[in-house]
C-alpha cells in the first residue's frame, strides 16, 4: 500500500505543510520527551505522554509527504504509515506503537496502573532514536522543511 | 460449556477439536486424546469414528496402536484449524508465541480467562519476567490477526512485580484475583514470584 492508496480509500487528507509546521512538532516531541522523563508523575502518564512524541513524530512524516490523517483512526494510521515512509523494516516499530497506543488509551480512559516505570523509560528511549531518525529523513528527504541543524538537537 | 462446545452442541466434540486442531496439534494414539480431553476411551472412540467418516480425521494403525490426527487435506481442515484457535487454541497460539524468552510467568486474564468472550473482547495478556514491552510485542507479531482478537500485553519485570506485590498495587491485585490461563508457569510459579 502506498499513501495515494490511503487517501483513496479515504483514510488521509492532503496536506500542504511547513517548516514552521514541522518545528512546531518537533518541539512538542523535545517538550514531550522532557515531561516524560518527570519522576513525580505516575507511571501512566509518564507513558502516555511518550507516547504522544512518538504520535508527533509519526504526524510529522506524514505531514511532510502531503498527508494528515482523516479524523477517524486518525492515531492508528499516523503509526502504520511508519514503515510506509520510513521503510517496511520499520513493521515492528508501527507494532509496538499500536500496542503502546491501545495501553495509552487503557491507562488513559479506563483503568489505573497498566503502564510501568520500565514501559515508560523504554518507550522514551525508542522515542529519541525514533526522533534521530526522524530528523535525518527530513534532511535527506525535505531539506526545505527539516529545521536547522543547531535548532533542533533531539 | 465453552464457546466451541455450544457451537457445535458437544463437549467430546470441542475437546477431540482442541487437541487435533489446536496449534500443538500432531497424530496421537487413542489413550492419549482419551487422557488430554478427559472423557471416557467408549466416548471418544465413538466420536473419532464419526469423524473418520466424514474424513475430517485420519485414521491411522500401527501395530497395536491406532493414531489420529486432522486430516489436513479436507476442505474443512483450515475452518476448524481457525474456529479452535479463536476459542479453544487460544492459549496454544500464545504460548507458542513466548516460548523459551526469559518469561518467568504468563498468563491470560479478564473476559476472555474469565470464560465469556464475546468477538470484541480484547485478549489481556500478563507477562512477567526479564523481558520488555517492544520485545514482547515483536513476539506477538501477527498472533493478533491469527487468533481474530487484539491483544494487550502487561509486561512486568521481576522486580516491578516484587515492588508492586509490596505496594499492594491496585491493579495488580485486582489481576492476580481474577481468573488466569497460564501460558508460561503456572499459578504454583506465580505464588513463588509473589513470595
Amino acid at each position: 500500500m502506498t499513501l495515494k492508496q490511503w487517501q483513496a480509500n479515504g483514510w488521509l487528507k492532503p496536506h500542504e505543510t511547513s517548516r514552521k509546521e514541522i518545528a512546531n512538532l518537533l518541539a512538542i516531541v523535545r517538550r514531550d520527551l522532557a515531561d516524560a522523563r518527570a519522576q513525580v508523575i505516575s507511571d501512566d502518564w509518564r507513558f502516555g505522554i511518550a507516547y504522544n512524541a512518538a504520535l508527533k513524530l509519526c504526524t510529522a512524516l506524514l505531514c511532510a509527504e502531503g498527508f494528515r490523517p482523516e479524523r477517524e483512526l486518525a492515531h492508528f494510521r499516523a503509526l502504520q504509515a511508519l514503515p510506509i515512509i520510513l521503510g517496511p523494516d520499520r513493521q515492528p516499530d508501527a507494532d509496538y506503537l499500536e500496542s503502546c497506543r491501545r495501553k495509552r488509551n487503557r491507562v488513559e480512559y479506563e483503568s489505573v496502573g497498566g503502564a510501568t516505570g520500565e514501559n515508560a523509560d523504554e518507550l522514551i528511549e525508542f522515542v529519541q532514536s525514533l526522533q534521530k531518525d526522524v530528523l535525518n529523513w527530513l534532511r535527506g528527504n525535505h531539506p526545505n522543511l527539516a529545521p536547522p541543524k543547531d535548532s533542533a538537537k533531539p | 460449556m465453552n464457546l466451541l462446545a455450544q457451537l457445535i452442541c458437544s463437549r467430546v466434540r470441542a475437546e477431540i477439536f482442541r487437541v487435533l486442531f489446536g496449534l500443538r496439534a500432531g497424530e496421537l494414539h487413542l489413550r492419549e486424546i482419551q487422557r488430554q480431553t478427559g472423557f471416557a476411551i467408549g466416548t471418544v472412540r465413538q466420536d473419532l469414528g464419526k469423524l473418520v467418516k466424514l474424513g475430517i480425521v485420519a485414521r491411522r494403525r500401527d501395530g497395536n496402536r491406532v493414531y489420529f490426527a486432522a486430516n489436513q487435506r479436507h476442505p474443512l481442515h483450515s475452518e476448524i484449524h481457525r474456529l479452535v484457535l479463536k476459542t479453544l487454541g487460544l492459549g496454544d497460539v500464545l504460548a507458542a508465541a513466548l516460548k523459551g524468552e526469559g518469561i518467568g510467568c504468563a498468563f491470560v486474564f479478564g473476559s476472555v480467562a474469565a470464560g465469556g468472550p464475546n468477538s470484541e473482547s480484547d485478549v489481556d495478556l500478563m507477562v512477567i519476567g526479564n523481558i520488555g514491552l517492544r520485545k514482547v510485542c515483536a513476539l506477538l507479531s501477527g498472533v493478533g490477526d491469527q487468533v481474530g482478537r487484539e491483544i494487550n500485553p502487561v509486561v512486568l519485570s521481576l522486580a516491578e512485580f516484587g515492588k508492586r506485590m509490596r505496594q499492594r498495587d491496585h491493579f495488580l491485585t485486582a489481576v492476580l484475583a481474577s481468573p488466569k490461563i497460564f501460558l508460561v508457569g503456572s499459578e504454583h510459579d506465580l505464588e513463588a514470584m509473589a513470595g
